[in-house]
């Protein structure tokens, strides 16, 4: 700063009572003159080299400010995120790909929607959370809504509110457990999590278990919720999973909890670390001592999210065991059960149906794919083997009823195999009636057939089973009706949807099994609307089972494609009776064609 | 580097950029994102309090000079992430395209006056923006966020929840010691 300047300032309005003088100064010289010395400076504008010892002495010398501001800055850096384009055809695909939560009435459409701010959902850091720089990470996330708008991520449908909350809730947790009643779609939220988190750069690896059967919903849900992550399900010998476990990178890792069981205790697992571990069911570990519960707290891990619609389902100690896994330490092993809430509470969160949809009640539909037994896997094949011969056989002489005759065989096979009645679908169902009876609910079973509903009556005695189908008098149906509506030990009635698919008012049920698919869904969704009626004051969660790589996937596939197509052409307008399958469908499911008509002279 | 942004495969980055003032002066906050306004970096400044000289030597033209040149400036410069825009809510941050080759836009509502030397275009989602830089600038902008989704207006709030989670901390630390 030369001194002509600093002339300049002292006759401001601060200096010009104390130094008038000093306004006629017009210096040009190259001194090293600084704001501390400006007022030593002489009248007459000739420096006396006297004065120079004085130019940084106190008291004759005012120390002026910084003339030009200056500002420090404090930083904090978060992991870098993942910039990949959202897909947005994909979602569009997903619309209409007639999934399993096509319920799900609210659609993304291209039209952006604006979401006030008072009904954004953002993730909050946690009481807990002790590290400033984790606080303001979650704090600056963008709203969940806002992710889901935007283009971002896709997917197909857009969760339930109370399903965003629950996202919201499980994102910034270490430890967390989601015990939302079932049929909430605790999945999808936990997916939809995992999802967000990978985009935010706060996972790179993620480990799920879950029951065997379960897998196979996994791998679906997975592709349908996050089409974008790579997902390889630990399989095969022992060899193969060690590479699994080991060497492969990919970011989700999808295991059945006897492999992992097994594969953690024999040491094939390795010693992996990772970023999150999510337990299905999570009532598998709910005894410590088993191997499972073992295995599974043994996995070294950042985060640890259990699911299970029943965390207390004999014993508070079921909670304190699941604990074990979520945050192992925090709820000691003798804890009375009031203190359990206490101390779990910030960890936990659950949703009852009336909580989630309290205006209307939903009605929810689940597609539950299973994979055959080793039994079932047999017979299906024989079966299907030599029917398929068999039909090549007959050629052209082949009818409908042929082919009709090797679906119904092979769907029977699909719900029990005739020689073990081993059965995927009943295993499923009796896992599924432990939560209809824990939440003292009721639920209906449909079946094509008397005989699977005879079987599984056998199978359901633990919850008073009542039967009601053709076989039954039909001076004895309405007692049987009344029963299931007043007695509250009866929990399940098994009907045929010849008989139970019309004109009933079960709307005291809320869950509806389809034991194995009708031809027509319109028949099928009067079977479903027994329970999803008016006066039905819960949501209504329907599950239809399907045995994977068989001929129920199959048909599912077709009719789904029908009622695609017939809802796009005559919307609003129900159901046409055409919906099943004609005769060249019905060829088509063995990539057979249908006999050629003659024509006509 | 502007023209990378309508290249799909070209890493966007937005500087979020506000200003606030309290009892110790004028302080910034500065928010890098990705495209998708998800935070990589958040950045404060320590508070200015012009002084009498600064008040006397700037007059009308100290706001500005505080907020683009002092505080604006070098929070972008201190950031370690080179970002393709930078967005304001306040007029007086558009001067920092003056002293840094980075465009620079400023919410705007219909009725605000236009600030000397920018560009009005439209924003994603309808909103309004004025863009100080060229009019090549405001065409590409133009362009880029015709079709955008992505609400610039958000980010804001959770850079004022991020600062006053900052004071808070400030006080119990201070309070602590």
């Amino acid at each position: 700063m030369n001194p002509h300047l600093l002339a300049n300032i002292a006759c401001g309005e601060d200096n010009q009572e104390e130094f008038p003088e000093l306004s006629f100064i017009n210096l040009q010289l190259d001194l090293p003159i600084s704001t501390n010395n400006v007022e030593i400076l002489p009248k007459n504008g000739v420096l006396n080299l006297r004065s120079f010892p004085l130019l940084n002495n106190l008291p004759w010398v005012k120390i002026l400010p910084d003339l030009e501001p200056k500002v420090n800055t404090e930083c904090w850096k978060f992991p870098t995120p993942q910039d990949a384009v959202g897909n947005h055809a994909t979602a569009k695909l997903l619309m209409g790909s007639g999934s399993e939560n096509k319920n799900l009435e609210s659609e993304q459409s291209d039209q952006v929607e604006i979401i006030p701010e008072k009904n954004l959902t953002r993730v909050k850091p946690l009481k807990d959370m002790f590290q400033f720089k984790e606080r303001l990470m979650y704090l600056l996330q963008p709203p969940i809504e806002e992710v889901f708008t935007g283009k971002e991520v896709s997917l197909p449908f857009k969760p339930f509110p109370y399903q965003i909350k629950g996202i919201a809730f499980l994102m910034p947790r270490k430890s967390a457990l989601i015990a939302d009643e079932m049929g909430l779609g605790k999945t999808i939220q936990v997916i939809i999590s995992i999802r967000l988190l990978f985009r935010s750069g706060l996972l790179k690896n993620v480990l799920i278990a879950c029951p065997k059967p379960l897998v196979i919903n996994w791998t679906r849900e997975l592709k349908l919720w996050a089409s974008d992550l790579p997902v390889e399900v630990i399989c095969g010998n022992t060899e193969e999973r060690k590479i699994s476990w080991n060497v492969s990178n990919t970011a989700v890792k999808l295991v059945n909890y006897e492999l992992l069981t097994r594969d953690v205790l024999e040491g094939v697992a390795g010693n992996n670390f990772y970023d999150l571990m999510v337990i299905d069911e999570a009532q598998r570990i709910k005894t410590k001592e088993s191997k499972t519960a073992q295995a599974v707290c043994s996995v070294q891990r950042e985060r640890s999210w259990a699911m299970t619609g029943t965390p207390i389902e004999n014993r508070h100690d079921d909670l304190i065991h699941i604990f074990e896994f979520v945050d192992p330490g925090r709820v000691p092993k003798d804890t009375p059960p009031k203190m359990l809430a206490s101390l779990t509470s910030e960890s936990i969160i659950r949703r009852t149906k009336e909580e989630a949809a309290p205006d209307m009640p939903a009605k929810i539909i689940q597609d539950i794919f299973l994979e055959l037994t080793p039994e079932q896997k047999q017979a299906y094949d024989l079966a299907e083997n030599e029917g398929v011969i068999h039909l090549n056989k007959l050629g052209e002489t082949a009818t409908v009823q042929h082919v009709f005759e090797l679906v119904m065989r092979l769907k029977q096979i699909c719900n029990f195999d005739p020689r073990t009645g081993a059965s995927s679908k009943a295993d499923q169902l009796l896992a599924d009636m432990e939560e209809v009876q824990a939440t003292n609910s009721k639920a209906i079973v449909f079946s094509q057939w008397v005989r699977p509903l005879e079987e599984l009556a056998e199978q359901l005695k633990a919850y008073n089973p009542l039967m009601y189908h053709g076989k039954v008098p039909s001076h004895q149906r309405q007692g049987i009706l009344d029963q299931f509506k007043k007695d509250p030990k009866a929990h399940v009635i098994l009907m045929s949807y010849g008989t139970g698919s019309v004109g009933l008012n079960l709307q005291f049920s809320n869950y509806v099994f389809l034991f194995d698919r009708w031809w027509n869904p319109a028949i099928e969704d009067q079977a479903i609307n027994r329970a999803h009626r008016l006066g039905q004051k819960s949501t209504v969660f329907v599950k239809r089972f399907i045995s994977q790589k068989t001929i129920e996937e199959r048909i599912a596939e077709v009719l789904d494609a029908k009622r695609r197509l017939f809802a796009e052409i005559i919307e609003h307008s129900g159901l046409p009776s055409s919906l099943g399958l004609n005769e060249e469908e019905i060829f088509g499911l063995f990539n057979c064609s249908p006999r050629p008509k003659k024509i006509a002279a | 580097m502007t023209k990378d942004l309508l290249n799909p495969q070209h890493s966007i980055h937005y500087g979020f950029l506000t200003i606030n003032q309290d009892a110790n002066g004028f302080f910034g906050a500065y928010l890098v994102t990705n495209r998708w306004a998800r935070p990589i970096e958040f950045r404060i400044s320590s508070a200015v309090q012009p002084n009498k000289v600064q008040h006397i030597l700037y007059g009308e033209g100290l706001k500005p000079f505080i907020y683009s040149e002092v505080i604006a400036k070098t929070l972008v410069e201190k950031s370690s992430q080179l970002v393709d825009l930078v967005v304001t809510d306040l007029p007086e941050v558009l001067g920092l395209r003056k002293k840094l080759d980075i465009p620079v836009v400023c919410l705007a509502k219909a009725e605000d006056p236009v600030p000397q030397g920018t560009h009005v275009i439209p924003g994603p989602r309808g909103i309004g923006l004025h863009l100080a830089g060229t009019t090549e600038e405001a065409e590409l902008f133009t362009s880029f966020f015709d079709g955008l989704d992505i609400d610039l207006a958000e980010p804001f709030i959770r850079i004022r929840d991020a600062v006053q989670e900052t004071r808070k901390s400030t006080t119990r630390t201070t309070s602590a010691a």
